[in-house]
């Protein structure tokens, strides 16, 4: 349950206090709030992971994807 | 504005200000956010239900016993996976058990939660003095001292508690007479009956005012009562929009035109049922207009005014006197004494043919206890407070003056409250589960204690907290109130209004 949030009803103001407070903000829009820990850290694992493999992937393939887009419709020497 | 006229009878009520109803539609983020909680709680709850199903997890939830696993199964809808899985997890925000009078402020005993929310124990301890803006108690009438309290406990000297009997056996007691009298005088009508259950009045009268061949035309708002006691009578049921004029009167039409389904005979009886305030959404119904397609096409009408009796209009005699129109206009009026009397219980006024017809053929009339007599000792002293003394005069101005200045202090806010201006029911948007949760424990937190509302009682992406405002709230404590919520809804960003207000 959300009760490991030790926020009382006032948005903080100092540094780490709005770190806390946007992870809050996450929890709730996503609806993992309502979940368990555990079930807290499986979802941020996932999330986590599925991030990491779409930026290595865009790091990895996109200039090339980008290079033979251009120059399939001619904006760009082969 | 000219006065209203009604026959020959002109009232002078000063001009009503514009019927100002508000109901801002969702903003598209939020309900894209509500839908993504819900998705992500449905596939956790999938993978929960899976858990539990191959014994990897406990199961707390009621299931078939072993021997009947082959049968259909009983807990398959999505209800139950609803409340196993969504509902289940925010359980300590709903059923908070008080322990002392439901005045301004109350007592609320402590619960501590397991983790899913599946079981919880009392730890002892009772959190004291959380202001109450969550009650029923308009004109502030919940109370275990002053005059109706000591008229109560005569009462109970006198009479005793428990009647023992129904109505029409040996139940029927001078006190109850006196109440019903009272009550008739107070709405202005000729005759009132009164049934100990303000659900049971609803259900259990419906059925004797309209039968099969008859038509109901009711607005889709209305309370379970209201719809059980339809479905009961056997009666045809159409449901227009709410407060919509032009959908009741394009179906009035058609029910006058075409008549019953195959045969095309006129209907025995067409009743319009519509409530006086609507507790979900804090509107007041369009009675003026309603009149207006009863009287050209000749309908019945039942007004069902649990919320607004007491709460509405200038000496509290209800929606009636709050549009400056004469109560006999309306065929059937209905309330309940839970609301503003402070006590427990329903009555149906009318003319005396309705009310002599209903007490002998209704089946609360017959069948169930009449109400307990320190329950009417407690309507009659309010009713004679709310109606000839000062005391009275102070509570309605002061609760019409606390609606007034919390409503508009909410709007200022920036949250999205729907409904009337001038009901006593404010409730403002929340949208979202999660959100529906924190506001009310950090709400919980900081001393008041609010009522929230998900679904099945509102749909689904549409959940609220609901605000009840009551005159004995004094006018710091909605102030400190409001700066809670605004703290609240700041933290949690759920100032979603795109209105500015000045």
């Amino acid at each position: 349950m959300g009760f490991d949030f030790k926020l009382f009803g006032k948005k903080p103001t100092s540094v780490v206090g709005y770190i806390e407070w946007l992870y809050f903000i996450y929890c709730i829009t996503t609806g993992i709030y309502m979940l368990d820990p555990w079930e807290r850290t499986v979802f941020n694992t996932c999330l986590i992971l599925l991030l990491s493999m779409s930026f290595y992937t865009a790091y990895a393939f996109l200039p090339q994807h980008i290079f033979a887009m251009l120059s399939h419709f001619g904006l760009m020497d082969t | 504005m000219k006065p209203l006229r009604n026959g020959n009878v002109i009232h002078d009520e000063p001009p009503r200000k514009r019927f100002q109803e508000d109901f801002e539609s969702t903003p598209l983020y939020i309900a894209v956010v509500t839908y993504i909680n819900y998705g992500i709680m449905i596939v956790f709850g999938f993978l929960r239900d899976f858990l539990r199903r191959h014994g990897f997890e406990k199961t707390h939830a009621s299931t078939e016993a072993s021997d009947m696993k082959d049968f259909v199964p009983l807990y398959a809808s999505f209800e139950s996976f609803y409340t196993r899985n969504i509902y289940n997890r925010i359980q300590d925000v709903f059923n908070r058990p008080i322990c002392s009078v439901p005045g301004p402020v109350i007592d609320i005993v402590e619960r501590q939660f397991s983790k899913s929310g599946w079981m919880f124990e009392y730890t002892g301890k009772v959190l004291k003095n959380v202001v109450n803006l969550g009650s029923y108690n308009y004109l502030g009438f919940a109370e275990n001292d002053g005059p109706c309290a000591e008229a109560s406990i005569e009462s109970i000297e006198k009479y005793g508690v428990g009647v023992c009997s129904s109505r029409k056996e040996m139940g029927n007691l001078d006190i109850h007479v006196k109440l019903e009298k009272k009550m008739a005088e107070y709405l202005d009508v000729e005759a009132c009956l009164t049934f100990g259950m303000g659900f049971a009045t609803n259900s259990m009268n419906i059925p004797c005012l309209v039968s099969k061949g008859c038509l109901i035309i009711s607005d889709g708002l209305n309370h379970a009562s209201l719809v059980l006691g339809c479905r009961l009578s056997g009666a045809q049921i159409r449901v227009f929009k709410h407060n919509d004029m032009k959908d009741l009167e394009s179906k009035l039409r058609d029910a006058v035109v075409y008549g019953q389904p195959r045969t095309h005979r006129p209907w025995k009886k067409i009743l319009i049922i519509v409530e006086g305030v609507y507790s979900m959404e804090g509107s007041i119904v369009n009675l003026p207009g309603i009149l207006e397609l009863k009287k050209k096409y000749k309908a019945y009408v039942f007004l069902d005014e649990a919320h607004s009796i007491g709460a509405l209009g200038s000496r509290g005699r209800g929606v009636t006197e709050y549009f400056g129109i004469h109560p006999r206009e309306v065929d059937i009026m209905m309330g309940t004494f839970t609301k503003s009397f402070g006590a427990a219980g329903g009555y149906i006024a009318g003319s005396r043919a309705l009310v002599e017809h209903l007490r002998y053929h209704s089946h609360s009339a017959c069948y169930a206890t009449s109400m307990s007599p320190p329950v009417c000792e407690q309507i009659i002293t309010s009713l004679h407070i709310i109606s000839s003394t000062d005391e009275g005069k102070r509570r309605i101005k002061q609760l019409a003056d606390n609606c007034r200045m919390f409503r508009q202090g909410l709007k200022k806010l920036g949250n999205i409250v729907y409904g009337n201006d001038d009901s006593p029911v404010v409730p403002a948007m929340i949208y979202a589960p999660t959100k529906l949760g924190a506001f009310s424990r950090e709400m919980l937190k900081r001393g008041f204690g609010v009522v929230v509302v998900g679904f099945p009682a509102t749909p689904i992406a549409e959940s609220r907290v609901r605000f009840c405002i009551s005159a004995a709230l004094t006018e710091q404590q909605l102030q400190d109130a409001l700066d809670a919520i605004s703290d609240i809804s700041d933290l949690l960003q759920m100032k979603y209004s795109k209105k500015k207000i000045a």
